[in-house]
């Protein structure tokens, strides 16, 4: 199973793609938003992992293309920030699955990431 | 009536005592915990007992304190992290890591929660994970010692010898007192590369018809158990004279915490001092700071001329940031007050690492001269006035070589109200084998 984790924190994006491989799944990168495109374009990953502060495209941004420019329905995860409730709330409303509040735990984010992945298969 | 045998009378009896007490004991467990967690308005004796409780043993019950603590202030991440390291030393390595990531997700530059996971995953043997996460750690803090330590023994259990060397000496670079790097070193049997060798060469520009003064060096030194010692013969070229100069520097070490600093130079040239001798200690102090104090001598004529010198450093981050002052006592200016009757050098310098401990920029303010660059001619001209700046750049060249560029600008007052002005362009090539 493919996983794109979208986030320009660098050691964030260590520690989970650590964390989804040793669970065995297939991790790619993407440091920030033109990156996360492209990857989605050419991967056609499982299912996505997002920031929604990144350079170049925002989370949101990278939700919208996705599901209306390549109209793909693949899980999406957003991962914000505590205080961001409402960009939540739009990343919802643009077509998000599930979102994850930073500090979140390694474990937790592949709970959702199981989860996610049996309700698609 | 059924007649006990004497063995169950024994466990009958026991049981009675212990029924008996039992409330007690579990009343006095239950109460220990409870005196403990339920202060909770003293958050850092808490977090001290909760390190007390780890250092006799008892791991569960020091975590017991920290997740009470957490309640209260979640983002104590010294706490979380320390609570993690727990785990980690009763081999619960999962939960260990999800404390340092809880931590990493919201401050990525908290340095003990990156050591600590570092740590978990060198002791499980994810070493390409533990290196990736040293990259990112050392981008953030080039100059941490204990990162570097980290990379030396990462490099050592990936049979990396020469490259564990090269980090142990830069560590050595930064701090010639780190005992652990030294010890490292030297347990080390194949490419301790114990030795370095330096060139330098600095010429100085003035705008009065003075010629250029020449001044070039080499030095040789080699790592021991005790410390380090150098010698380096330096060449100049000034007011139509050429001599040499022969020095000897070392760097000893006696405790985790201290090093000594001494130098012995010689010349027969009168550009240079006939004799030289310089001696200082340096010790670290709580917060990352390094404080160190000293003296040089620097003999031209009889009597020569002794020099106070103290220092204080600090590095933060990718910076390094350093004051240094001298202070030369004068026995003809009649005053009882130390600070009046000496001239005074202060100089400030500011480093940023980019990178690695090899690569930095610098730059350099201060007034006075520095009688450990050389080029005093004659201990005289320290009391008069002059203000100096300068700008210095290093970088790994090739291979293990370093090379570094320095281009300074003085204003002096060779006389009463005549001043010259000087510009100083010098290159240092340096190597460690």
């Amino acid at each position: 199973m493919k996983v794109l984790v979208c986030e320009d924190d660098e050691m964030v994006l260590k520690m989970v793609e650590f964390k989804l491989q040793k669970e065995g799944y297939e991790v790619h990168l993407a440091k920030d938003g033109k990156e996360a495109l492209e990857k989605i374009s050419g991967l056609r990953p499982d299912i996505i992992i997002t920031d929604i502060m990144m350079p170049y495209l925002t989370g949101l941004e990278i939700v919208h293309q996705v599901r209306k420019q390549l109209g793909l329905i693949t899980p999406i995860i957003i991962v914000s920030s505590i205080g961001l409730e409402k960009t939540v709330l739009e990343a919802f409303q643009l077509g998000a699955d599930d979102f994850i509040t930073k500090p979140f735990s390694p474990n937790e984010l592949s709970v959702r990431v199981k989860k996610l992945l049996m309700k698609s298969a | 009536m059924i007649a006990l045998k004497r063995p169950h009378l024994f466990f009958l009896f026991l049981s009675l005592i212990l029924w008996g007490r039992s409330d007690v004991f579990a009343q006095s467990k239950s109460t220990d915990t409870l005196v403990v967690v339920t202060d909770t308005t003293n958050i850092d004796a808490l977090f001290k007992k909760a390190r007390d409780f780890s250092f006799q043993g008892n791991n569960a019950q020091a975590r017991r304190i920290c997740q009470k603590i957490l309640e209260k202030k979640p983002g104590y991440y010294d706490v979380r992290t320390f609570m993690g390291r727990t785990y980690a030393w009763d081999k619960r390595y999962e939960e260990a890591r999800t404390e340092f990531s809880r931590v990493l997700i919201e401050k990525e530059d908290d340095i003990e929660a990156l050591g600590a996971l570092i740590d978990v995953e060198m002791w499980t043997e994810n070493f390409k994970v533990a290196s990736d996460y040293l990259k990112i750690a050392l981008g953030y803090y080039p100059t941490s010692e204990d990162l570097m330590l980290r990379k030396a023994r990462l490099q050592l259990r990936l049979d990396l010898e020469e490259s564990a060397s090269l980090t142990l000496r830069r560590i050595l670079d930064l701090n010639p007192g780190n005992k652990e790097a030294l010890k490292m070193l030297n347990s080390m049997k194949d490419s301790r590369l114990s030795n370095k060798f330096q060139l330098s060469f600095n010429t100085d520009f003035f705008d009065k018809n003075n010629s250029p003064q020449k001044l070039a060096s080499g030095e040789i030194g080699r790592s021991f158990t005790f410390g380090s010692i150098a010698y380096r013969a330096t060449y100049a070229e000034r007011f139509n004279t050429k001599g040499l100069q022969s020095e000897v520097d070392g760097y000893l070490r006696f405790v985790k915490s201290n090093y000594f600093y001494l130098n012995v130079g010689f010349s027969d040239s009168k550009i240079f001092p006939e004799v030289r001798a310089g001696a200082e200690i340096y010790q670290k102090i709580p917060a990352g700071f390094e404080l160190s104090g000293g003296f040089r001598y620097l003999q031209f004529s009889n009597p020569g001329t002794k020099i106070y010198t103290a220092s204080l450093g600090n590095y933060f981050r990718n910076y390094w940031f350093s004051v240094r002052v001298y202070l030369t006592p004068k026995s003809t200016i009649e005053t009882n007050d130390f600070l009046k009757k000496s001239s005074q050098t202060l100089i400030l310098n500011i480093r940023n690492y980019f990178g690695d401990a090899d690569n930095y920029f610098g730059i350099r303010l201060g007034q006075g001269q520095s009688p450990d660059e050389r080029k005093i001619t004659d201990a005289g001209i320290q009391r008069l006035k002059s203000l100096q700046g300068g700008i210095e750049y290093q970088r790994l060249a090739f291979g293990r070589w370093v090379i570094k560029g320095d281009l300074g600008y003085s204003k002096e007052e060779v006389r009463a109200s005549t001043f010259q002005q000087r510009i100083s362009i010098g290159i240092i090539l340096k190597t460690i084998f």
